[in-house]
């Protein structure tokens, strides 16, 4: 427990808290620049069995923001560098490994195995995937995305507020969003974003404090601006209603 | 000219300005984002006929999937 010892100093987590932290189990879909600092953040802190899942490879170009690889993971897929990595971070907790992608006919049976879902994924279909998906298991989700110098996070818990499609009822046209690829990413606006949504998964796992629920948190890095705007819920949802 | 205010920035507009007129001027494109005015969701197929009171809170909330 020495390992905890600052945090469970904290009167919100204290020795209880820090049961709750290892004993629960938090899925991270996704091991890029918001999946990176998710992971290490979720381990270090004890999180007693983290899912990592991803089904590619580590790129030269991925590491000016996915912190979690280093140069000799090259080549490795996500999902074992990172446990490999997360091993070494701390050695108390229990890491499954997923290199695999998240479709209709996986989602169900992989989720149900977690207490919540981190969705650091890096397009359209898996976000609207997750969130039904999580919404009909009933399993909060926390929601985080970046483009550019921007970043939205958001806490989808099923029955106590809107999920994503209330605000995003369908997704954009192809082709309309460019990707991290082509539109570029920045290593330090990912990490900010990915810490958000760690923070809000620990709230979470130790019911302290108020998540996101209902409010998509709006971070502008030109501005050094967050505000957070409210999310209605939509009646005629075609997920959550 | 009517005042509102979108995404937390006061804004002059002319009393006759619809959400298609703001966002051209913003110059984001309506196919990716979603805009509220005062909570509200509006339609995108609302956007041209939907002119602003004084005082309207608007938020122009972009689509985002990176990560
Ligand atoms: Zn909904």
């Amino acid at each position: 427990m020495q390992r905890y010892s600052r945090q469970i100093i904290l009167p919100e987590i204290g020795e209880k808290g820090q049961e709750k932290l290892l004993n629960a189990k938090v899925l991270v879909v996704g091991l890029g620049g918001l999946g990176s600092p998710v992971a290490v953040y979720l381990a270090g802190a004890g999180v007693g069995t983290l899912g990592l899942l991803d089904s590619d490879a580590v790129e030269l170009s991925n590491l000016n923001r996915q912190v979690i690889f280093s140069t000799e993971d090259i080549g490795k897929k996500k999902a074992a560098a990172a446990a490999q990595r997360l091993k070494r971070l701390n050695p108390d907790i229990k890491i499954n490994e997923y290199v695999l992608r998240l479709g209709q006919d996986n989602i169900r049976g992989i989720i149900s195995d977690y207490d919540i879902v981190v969705d650091c994924s890096d397009n359209f279909p898996t976000r609207y995937l997750a969130n039904d998906a999580c919404v009909l298991a009933k399993k909060p989700l926390v929601h985080g995305a970046i483009y550019q110098f921007e970043g939205q996070v958001t806490v989808i818990k099923p029955g106590q507020g809107p999920c994503y499609r209330c605000l995003f009822a369908e997704p954009p046209p192809p082709g309309s969003i460019p990707s991290c690829q082509e539109a570029g990413a920045l290593g330090a606006i990912a990490g900010i974003i990915g810490m958000i949504q760690a923070t809000e998964a620990i709230k979470l796992i130790l019911g302290v404090g108020q998540p996101l629920i209902g409010k998509l948190l709006v971070f502008n890095a030109l501005e050094m601006s967050f505000r957070k705007v409210d999310i209605p819920q939509n009646k005629k949802c075609s997920v959550c209603a | 000219m009517i005042e509102i205010v979108v995404n937390g920035n006061n804004r002059q507009m002319p009393p006759d300005a619809s959400i298609a007129n703001l966002i051209s001027q913003l110059k984001v494109k309506p196919q990716v984002c979603v805009v509220e005015v005062n909570g509200k969701i509006v339609s995108r197929d609302e956007y041209c006929t939907r002119y602003f009171k004084h005082g309207d809170q608007i938020e122009i909330i972009r689509f985002m999937a990176g990560g």
